[in-house]
């Protein structure tokens, strides 16, 4: 869904409201930053709502439904491999847009003539809600695996192109003048030029399309129904199993954290790595 | 950015979109492109006549855009209150920002199911979806504004005496108008996406479902039609957004730089 959360607005939304004090560093302890109390409505909403809500509620079942309802499909072997299916088709979907992102995003950005050219088109296409196109690749594709990682991969390239795109155009010359006064070839250029000052665009793209990628793989199973935890939501909605809908919400909510975390560890690891240079 | 692309008009860039549709067309009249459902760039032009002609698509798009634009009005008004009150009172802040944290960060798209099951299939139940879905970005946009108030100014309202009600109307709010801006952009998308997706689930009607009844029809080229009004109406949609913002906001997005 380009449209879920466009990337350059998002990333405006991200960085914008940094002020100097409030760096790459705040962010790290940003999570531990909000107290955890803040957690306390949220739970003092579901204690009361397990205390309060009747257990054959159609529309609000208590918490402790959610779980027994879901129980079944992990005992009879449904949940696992469903769980299994959205994560590979989020992670081989995320992986592809990343290659494609950042290598169309790196060559659209060294030339200011492929930049002009192809600038409208891309916007449009960013603008387009990756929702429209689930039926189109499902009446062209048909509903197989191909036509889920067609749609997850359009939307997540987005963000990853766009801030590479950017990075690429406003790279210093100075830094591609000295490979070439050293005398280096094409290939070490981008190895050990480009590529390294690629990594942080890269990544703060696949920040922004993470979380994308996850929603369009619940969204494409939830209207295609083909194999997943998305496929198990619609059909729990559809046979009126509200408490299992509750549940299966929880766990794809477990599955957005869990993506997070990958995220971020990914952050953390690559600036270890590369020191807090580059800012 | 894509302001300033409209400006300088682009030619090089309208080429180049139009040469990649008349490789489209010719690529599948040539039989380099075979797949089943899919219509040359013309046959989708009239795929689109014909809908226009049938009132068909008027009816959509209109009952799509409003069902989005009213959930995302009404997110507005909650997501602004909301985020200022966050921005504005420490104690609130600390005893509820992690609850907040928590919900935003479950996928939007597994409420809608939820959503259907409360308030079955009506154009209700896609304005609610709508306005969930747009809250938390205005919501965080705009706490993240009311917070990153510069110290700067703080010490102003504090050197001119400025009473609470007075710092808030006279200095958060309108440094905070960009990141509610931002906020709101991102929430107008998000909420027309929304409103697609519970078409396409719930609700039949509207763009949405029209989309997906197309493409059961087989009728690819009104499916791909569908597809260029509902990119180019959030195109439209946003640009009517901050051509208002411009203009009501005139001192605050120029001092952001027209940032947003």
């Amino acid at each position: 869904m380009s449209a879920m959360a466009t990337p350059d607005k998002t990333s405006t939304a991200a960085t914008a409201p940094a002020t100097p004090g409030r760096g790459p560093g705040r962010r790290r302890n940003g999570h531990s930053g909000t107290p955890v109390r803040g957690l306390l409505p949220l739970i003092a909403l579901l204690g009361l709502w397990q205390l309060a809500g009747s257990p054959d509620s159609p529309y609000y079942p208590p918490p402790s439904e959610w779980f027994a309802a879901t129980r079944p499909l992990v005992e009879n072997g449904t949940l696992l491999p469903a769980l299994g299916w959205s994560a590979l088709t989020f992670l081989l979907g995320l992986i592809i847009a990343t290659f494609l992102g950042a290598s169309l995003g790196i060559l659209v950005g060294a030339s200011r003539v492929a930049d002009r050219a192809l600038g409208p088109g891309l916007e449009f296409l960013r603008v387009l809600p990756a929702a429209s196109l689930v039926p189109v690749a499902a009446l062209i594709l048909g509903y197989t695996m191909e036509m889920k990682l067609a749609i997850v991969v359009l939307p997540a390239t987005w963000p990853i192109l766009l801030t590479c795109r950017s990075a690429r155009r406003s790279l210093s010359p100075v830094l591609l003048d000295v490979p070439r006064t050293l005398g280096l070839s094409r290939k070490e250029r981008l190895t050990k030029v480009v590529l390294p000052a690629m990594t942080r665009p890269v990544l703060l793209g696949i920040r922004v399309s993470a979380p994308l990628a996850l929603i369009i793989a619940l969204l494409v199973e939830i209207v295609t129904r083909i194999n997943g935890l998305g496929a198990l939501l619609g059909a729990a909605q559809a046979n009126f199993e509200s408490a299992q809908v509750y549940g299966l919400l929880l766990i794809a909510g477990v599955l957005g954290y869990a993506v997070n975390w990958l995220v971020t560890l990914l952050e953390d690891v690559v600036s270890a790595r590369m020191g807090t240079a580059t800012g | 950015m894509r302001e300033l692309m409209a400006r300088r008009v682009n030619l090089l860039g309208a080429a180049t979109i139009a040469a990649a549709l008349l490789l489209w067309e010719a690529a599948i009249h040539v039989g380099l492109l075979t797949f089943t459902y899919l219509p040359p760039p013309s046959d989708i032009a009239n795929g689109f006549s014909e809908l226009l002609s049938t009132g068909e698509l008027q009816e959509n798009l209109w009952h799509t855009l409003s069902a989005a634009v009213s959930g995302w009005l009404m997110a507005a008004v909650i997501g602004v209150s909301a985020g200022a009150l966050l921005g504005l009172f420490r104690p609130l802040w600390r005893y509820s920002m992690a609850s907040v944290e928590a919900l935003r960060a479950l996928p939007v798209v597994a409420f809608v199911p939820i959503a259907v099951l409360l308030y079955g299939f009506t154009k209700e139940m896609e304005i609610v979806v709508a306005c969930y879905a747009a809250v938390w970005p205005i919501l965080l946009n705009t706490f993240a504004g009311m917070r990153g108030l510069d110290t700067r100014l703080r010490e102003v309202g504090h050197v001119l005496g400025l009473g609470r009600a007075a710092a808030f109307w006279k200095l958060q709010l309108p440094a905070a108008t960009p990141a509610i801006m931002v906020g709101l952009r991102l929430g107008l998308s998000i909420s027309v996406v929304l409103t697609l997706v519970a078409e396409m689930v719930g609700n039949p009607a509207g763009l949405g479902f029209a989309l997906v009844q197309a493409g059961q029809a087989l009728q690819p080229e009104q499916m791909f039609a569908y597809v260029v009004v509902i990119g180019v109406s959030g195109i439209v949609l946003n640009t009517v957004l901050m051509a208002i913002a411009r203009g009501v906001f005139r001192g605050q997005m120029a001092a952001a730089g027209d940032a947003a």
